[in-house]
């Protein structure tokens, strides 16, 4: 979209930023594989994680809906008051910078991991986080242009680092299903839900909608594209690796090192470590917006712009504080904790604002304001 | 539009910077294309032994050489990774591993089990993950990098070589990369197999005047078969033809050459090549036994007859070399399985069958699965297929 209103962004473009976002933990880490108990079940965690997020996102898009021009902080505190809807926004401006700053420790930790083991995590953490903190003081126009501009690389590379490993395939290793019972995919849906209920981002970014009845349709096709790249990889990473592929640090990385073409394709891995860049550069940039963004509108007296900067220096520091090694990482991303961490946050704020809105008649046609 | 294609440029470059932390000039690195691993004499250690290549000594294509253009070296460490860091010790070039695609473990060690050795592999970033693995039959590994190739200079190319075309061409060897090998010790009811590599070694010489000039090679590698392994420990070999059995059974077969008892000379033979093959297997567990169904469809040309045939005179001929072909392969299916449950390890995975399949039947009979492989009843039925008879009819009669 290269016409319409300068200080909007396109349906298109919230789709990609949405994407983005999903994508930085399938392509670094990718904790709902990881340390699975019956990675086969995660296919259908995949699936069933798609469908049940589905709904609170729904309903996150029609609350904003009943507030047009109005971010989900504004709203909080009309429909919860003044006091307990900033406790609710502070909630969910710490969980911004908390997802933030572990996207930050995920690529220091892939880049320091497999590619450039000499250098500090700290020069990739405070290298990410400035050039985000920079996207976010431009706003969220600029970072749903730079989304839209980049969507298709990462797509592209996903796609090639999913089927090129074609001939190594072996659709057997997809089986047993559900060997261990429910639980498994249970387990990895929890953790997969955590990751697609930072779509509540939505809540921050609907204002912004050029056209604001978009929001439901490319929220939905954000669901298919990332429903369908985490099955298609999932496929593509059992079906190459079987069983152990829930032990590696960087399952994408290593797929894409399985790439042999007639000899002659080899050795991609490049195209996944600028898909890291680019996903992480968007899901901060925009998560530090939106936290920023959400401070200023609770404290009226406090500006974006140099926001941003401290914002992206407080999410530098908690990646490099908050755990200790990259198993604390990948501990902390485990169902029982990220899954309920998340899940909690994001689908307790959202019930919060449904049913206290719903009970203040504000849900009602033409109630909103 | 100009300033967002600025900052994604910028965004890119800054982030590209931080590799000047992990800048390596060439002209120091020590670039590994094989490596062999055996028990050091030592105690407790490992022996690393490896090729660097030395790119001065390789001279340009089609150039005399008159230098080995690799440096074979060991060292030992308590672990690999110790081993290899020890290599600097001696080393004046830093090695890097990224283009190594071969390691060869030496008899002694694979029989004393590989676990302790397999993990640097998989953990290490440098190390290719489609790095090829062969167990040195009867020698150790550090005895099989000094062999060498008459028409390859780097003997690592050299085996890689043999490995693709024996692969394609023969289907007598599993290739077998160390992420098959990692899977095959964690699956249920699978066992590891790898690559069975020897040493030929050539008579009367060996006479190497120095590293230069040299006319002679005293010792190569062929390849033979397969090695079995039961978890990680080496448990024997699977000559040329039972290897052949093993990839009918797992699919694996590509092309080859099957030779046949002439339908109409005694002693003489006819050489079929096969073309293409299907190979597949089910497994019921019935009455507390399991049932292999094996089935294998292949094609094939006649390649070459000994003596006289003519099939206008006698198409029935063409029927009965089909039948031979079919039977000639349900002999190496079953002399794969026999020398597997030799051995005591499911190299095909029948028991891994039952666990994706039926996992709970699997939970049920797991414990007692290497008593049942063993007693395990094998049904092979082969459907061969015949189609062009290459540029002659009937073959030359003497008059």
């Amino acid at each position: 979209m290269i016409c319409g209103d300068k200080n909007k962004i396109s349906g298109m473009q919230m789709m990609s930023i949405l994407i983005m976002i999903r994508m930085v933990p399938v392509t670094i880490m990718f904790p709902m594989i990881t340390g699975s108990k019956q990675p086969q079940d995660t296919v259908i965690g995949s699936v069933l994680s798609v469908l049940f997020s589905i709904i609170p996102v729904m309903l996150i898009i029609y609350i904003s809906g009943k507030f047009p021009g109005k971010t989900i902080v504004e709203y909080s505190r009309i429909i919860l008051g003044r006091f307990f809807g900033s406790i609710v926004a502070i909630v969910l401006i710490w969980y911004w910078l908390h997802a933030a700053a572990n996207s930050l420790r995920q690529l220091g930790e892939a880049y320091a991991g497999v590619v450039m083991p000499e250098t500090p995590i700290l020069a990739f953490v405070i290298v990410m986080a400035a050039i985000s903190a920079y996207a976010a003081q431009k706003g969220p126009v600029t970072i749903g242009w730079v989304a839209e501009l980049t969507i298709v690389l990462v797509i592209m590379s996903i796609l090639a680092a999913i089927v090129l490993p074609y001939p190594l395939i072996d659709f057997d290793k997809l089986f047993p299903l559900m060997a261990k019972g429910l639980g498994t995919v249970i387990e990895s849906s929890i953790t997969n839900i955590g990751f697609y209920m930072q779509f509540i981002i939505l809540g921050m970014l609907m204002p912004y909608l050029e056209k604001s009845h978009d929001a439901a349709k490319f929220s939905i096709y954000a669901f298919i594209v990332c429903g369908f790249l985490m099955t298609a990889f999932i496929v593509a990473l059992l079906g190459v690796f079987g069983g152990t592929a829930d032990s590696f640090t960087f399952p994408m990385y290593n797929l894409s090192k399985m790439i042999s073409i007639a000899q002659f394709i080899e050795r991609i891995e490049a195209i996944i470590l600028t898909v890291w860049v680019f996903s992480v550069g968007v899901g901060v940039g925009i998560q530090i917006w939106a936290a920023a963004h959400g401070l200023t509108q609770i404290i009226g007296s406090l500006k974006v712009k140099p926001l941003v900067y401290v914002l992206g220096a407080v999410s530098a520091m908690l990646s490099i504080v908050m755990y200790k090694s990259v198993i604390d990482l990948e501990s902390f991303y485990e169902a029982r904790v990220w899954g309920v961490y998340s899940i909690s946050i994001t689908v307790g704020i959202i019930g919060l604002l449904a049913i206290v809105a719903l009970f203040r008649g504000m849900l009602t046609a033409g109630s909103g304001r | 539009m100009k300033k967002i294609s600025i900052f994604v440029i910028i965004f890119l470059i800054t982030f590209l910077l931080t590799g000047c932390w992990n800048r390596r000039e060439i002209e120091t690195l020590g670039f590994i294309t094989m490596v062999g691993i055996d028990k050091a004499r030592e105690e407790g250690k490992i022996e690393l032994t490896v090729h660097m290549a030395k790119p001065f000594a390789m001279g340009k294509e089609g150039a005399i050489p008159i230098e080995k253009p690799f440096w074979v070296v060991s060292s030992t460490g308590y672990t690999i990774f110790d081993a290899v860091r020890n290599l600097r010790a001696q080393s004046p070039r830093e090695p890097v591993w990224v283009h190594a695609r071969l390691v060869i473990f030496g008899e002694e060690l694979a029989r004393e089990g590989i676990w302790d050795v397999v993990d640097f592999l998989d953990r290490d970033n440098e190390t290719y993950w489609l790095l090829n693995i062969m167990v040195a039959k009867g020698v150790r590994a550090s005895e099989m990098l000094h062999a060498e190739f008459e028409i390859e200079k780097m003997p690592a190319r050299g085996i890689f070589s043999i490995l693709l075309r024996a692969e394609s061409d023969l289907s007598t060897v599993v290739s077998v990369n160390h992420t098959d090998l990692l899977q095959a010790m964690e699956s249920e009811g699978l066992e590891p197999v790898l690559t069975r590599g020897e040493i030929v070694r050539r008579k009367g010489e060996g006479s190497v005047e120095g590293e230069l000039t040299r006319e002679n090679i005293g010792t190569s590698v062929r390849l033979t078969g397969a090695a079995v392994f039961k978890d990680d420990r080496l448990k024997g070999y699977l000559n040329k033809l039972e290897t052949r059995g093993f990839n009918w059974i797992k699919g694996d077969t590509k092309s080859g050459i099957i030779v046949v008892e002439h339908p109409q000379r005694e002693g003489k033979r006819v050489a079929l090549e096969m073309l293409k093959a299907k190979g597949s297997y089910e497994v019921k567990i019935v009455e507390g036994k399991a049932h292999v169904d094996v089935k294998v469809e292949a094609q094939g040309n006649l390649g070459e007859v000994q003596e006289y045939m003519d099939m206008f005179e006698n198409p029935e001929l063409w029927q009965s070399m089909e039948r031979r072909m079919a039977t000639v392969i349900r002999n190496e299916v079953m002399a794969s399985v026999a020398k597997a449950k030799e051995f005591e390890s499911d190299i095909f995975g029948f028991g891994g069958y039952v666990a994706r399949n039926d996992p709970k039947e699997w939970e049920k009979i797991k414990k007692q699965w290497d008593q049942m492989f063993l007693e395990c009843i094998v049904n092979v039925d082969v459907r061969c297929e015949l189609k062009r008879a290459g540029r002659v009819l009937r073959s030359t009669k003497i008059k």
